[in-house]
């Protein structure tokens, strides 16, 4: 049986093993240098006061290789993109293709059992799709490295101002994510598979729902893993950064979070006491005949705060490990569903 | 007389059709056994209980004194050919005989090699290339090959043309001579298993017309041919039907 399935899926073993060669190749030519930036910007050991420097030195040197921006944004694509590819291309056509050309009544009828044939055809196939996708976390959390710590360092806004490793958009492509996305992405292709019976239909709907997955875990579910924390800032906002916003509805005043490293998940306006800031907005923030300068004292007067509500840094790895045990989970329930399908399942 | 397949009550039912209802049966060991009806009687569905690939919705079916494809004892015992002699396409011959090596314990490596230089099939060509007789010659060797004591063909030649029909019956007939297996071929070709089998079943709508040794069928109802004496039955069992249902 382990002949068979390493005969069935050995050419998209050797295109997995290409396509990771490639990216090894591409990103250990670049990605060293990059290490040397970070080092020499001083980053690593600012206070956190003067980072600012350090920062746009950083930023600086990044920005002067042409290619470093595509491989920065084609690396988050790629951990995005394996696991779908891999429910799609290794999942879906696994039994619906068998279904299609009939062959499942020549497996079946040699002398291995069902339980051991899906064990071996689905479990060389899943070791091979996870294996795949953690050496390409590897590769390109490595890779990044450099740029996320600078993320997650004092004064990001004054350098690349690119999000850290805790952001939801980098969150799902570094380090163990990944790999447990895609174990979850090519048991789920299997499973809609088994039911459709049709290889190319499968593929379509295990895309779609991969695509639902990951627009909805971050956004709706990842932030659920632990009770966030929440603190509040005073806004003093004359002679700092700051934003003030008036619409219909109200007003809204924000500062930049000082949080190196953390997830932020919401930031609200209050008032003294902490309840939602409902005005009323102070006439030098409405009128145009008052100078900016007239609107940010009249807020410093207002005693308004910040609250924000975020993941603390430190969360990183539990979040990780919550989220990739999730997936885990998630494949081996699908597992036992189509193991317990392909007992009963009808081939004529 | 031992048997190979005993089916009690065996009914199958796909949503609210039975493709086989009410089937009871005894196929006797030791013979090859021909089992003749109209399209939509019940013969693949029978078959493909038979071997494990079905779970009868109600009845039961033995096989070999046991209920079929419950471990890998039972499943090494049972060779078959389903219709249409489904094989890998993009795996070549040689890698068919590898599979067969492997996933069968008991496999008969010296048979399975001997029969298809015999057959002269390029071994480095992919069953996707092969023609019609040749898979069906490929998967019966297969089925063969693993050395069952019970051997079940699902109407391996239907969609074979004349000649290649002749020479893979001509071939099966070989096969089975010199082995000690019994069996069981469906087909709705009443002169294919007039030339291969020794014992026949007529199945109409799922119940047996007929059932005995093709020598004593004939004898007890001679002038008839064999073709005459199958027709006889199934328009028999069709005309009860329709008394049935009136």
């Amino acid at each position: 049986m382990t002949w068979l399935t390493w005969r069935q899926i050995r050419s998209q073993v050797w295109a997995a093993a290409v396509v990771l060669a490639v990216v090894a190749v591409a990103l250990a030519l670049t990605g060293a240098r990059l290490s040397d930036l970070y080092t020499a910007s001083g980053l690593g050991t600012c206070a956190a006061d003067d980072c600012g420097r350090a920062q746009a030195l950083f930023a600086a040197g990044v920005q002067a290789g042409d290619l470093r921006p595509f491989l920065y944004f084609a690396g988050i694509a790629l951990m995005y993109l394996t696991p779908a590819a891999i429910g799609m291309f290794w999942g879906a056509p696994l039994i619906a293709r068998e279904l299609e050309a009939g062959t499942l009544r020549l497996a079946w009828t040699q002398t291995v059992t069902r339980s051991r044939w899906l064990l071996v055809r689905l479990g060389l196939p899943a070791l091979a799709a996870v294996l795949t996708t953690a050496l390409l976390s590897l590769a390109v959390t490595w890779w990044a490295g450099p740029l996320d710590r600078a993320g997650g360092r004092p004064g990001h806004d004054q350098g690349l101002d690119l999000p850290n490793r805790f952001a939801p958009l980098l969150f799902g492509a570094r380090d163990a994510v990944p790999a447990g996305h895609a174990a979850f992405g090519f048991v789920l292709g299997v499973a809609v598979g088994l039911l459709m019976r049709r290889a190319v239909a499968a593929m379509a709907v295990t895309l779609a729902i991969l695509a639902a997955v990951q627009v909805l875990v971050p956004a709706v579910v990842r932030e659920h893993y632990r009770e966030p924390l929440s603190t509040t800032t005073p806004l003093t906002v004359s002679g700092r950064p700051h934003l003030v916003r008036v619409d219909d509805r109200g007003m809204e005043v924000s500062m930049p979070v000082d949080l190196p490293g953390a997830w932020i998940t919401s930031v609200r306006t209050v008032d003294s006491a902490g309840r939602p800031y409902a005005g009323p907005v102070p006439e030098a923030c409405t009128s145009p005949a008052f100078p900016p300068a007239e609107c940010d004292a009249a807020v410093d007067r207002l005693r308004l705060g910040q609250l924000v509500t975020y993941q603390p840094a430190g969360r990183y790895w539990t979040f990780q490990w919550v989220e990739t045990v999730g997936y885990l989970l998630l494949a081996l329930g699908l597992t036992m569903l189509c193991a317990a399908r392909i007992r009963r399942l009808r081939l004529s | 007389m031992s048997t190979v397949v005993e089916a009690r009550g065996l009914g199958k039912r796909y949503g609210d059709r039975w493709a086989l209802a009410q089937c009871t049966l005894s196929i006797p060991a030791g013979r090859v056994v021909g089992l003749v009806g109209p399209n939509g009687a019940g013969k693949s569905t029978l078959l493909n209980l038979a071997v494990g690939l079905l779970a009868p919705t109600a009845g039961t079916v033995e096989v070999l004194g046991r209920r079929p494809g419950t471990d890998r004892a039972h499943l090494a015992k049972v060779g078959f050919v389903a219709q249409d002699a489904p094989l890998y396409a993009t795996l070549t011959v040689a890698e068919h005989l590898k599979l067969g090596a492997r996933l069968n314990p008991g496999w008969d490596v010296g048979y399975a090699e001997r029969r298809v230089d015999r057959l002269g099939l390029d071994r480095g060509l992919r069953a996707g290339r092969l023609s019609g007789g040749q898979r069906a010659q490929l998967a019966l060797t297969l089925a063969v090959g693993k050395r069952p004591d019970l051997l079940v063909l699902d109407e391996p030649a239907a969609s074979l043309d004349p000649l290649a029909r002749h020479e893979f019956l001509q071939d099966l007939t070989e096969a089975v001579a010199d082995r000690e297996m019994s069996v069981v071929l469906s087909s709705h070709v009443v002169a294919d298993l007039a030339r291969t089998c020794d014992y026949l079943i007529v199945l109409s709508t799922a119940r047996v017309q007929a059932a005995g040794p093709v020598a004593a069928l004939l004898a007890e109802h001679a002038p008839l041919s064999l073709e005459d004496l199958v027709l006889t039955y199934l328009s028999r069992g069709r005309h009860d039907d329709a008394e049935a249902a009136r």
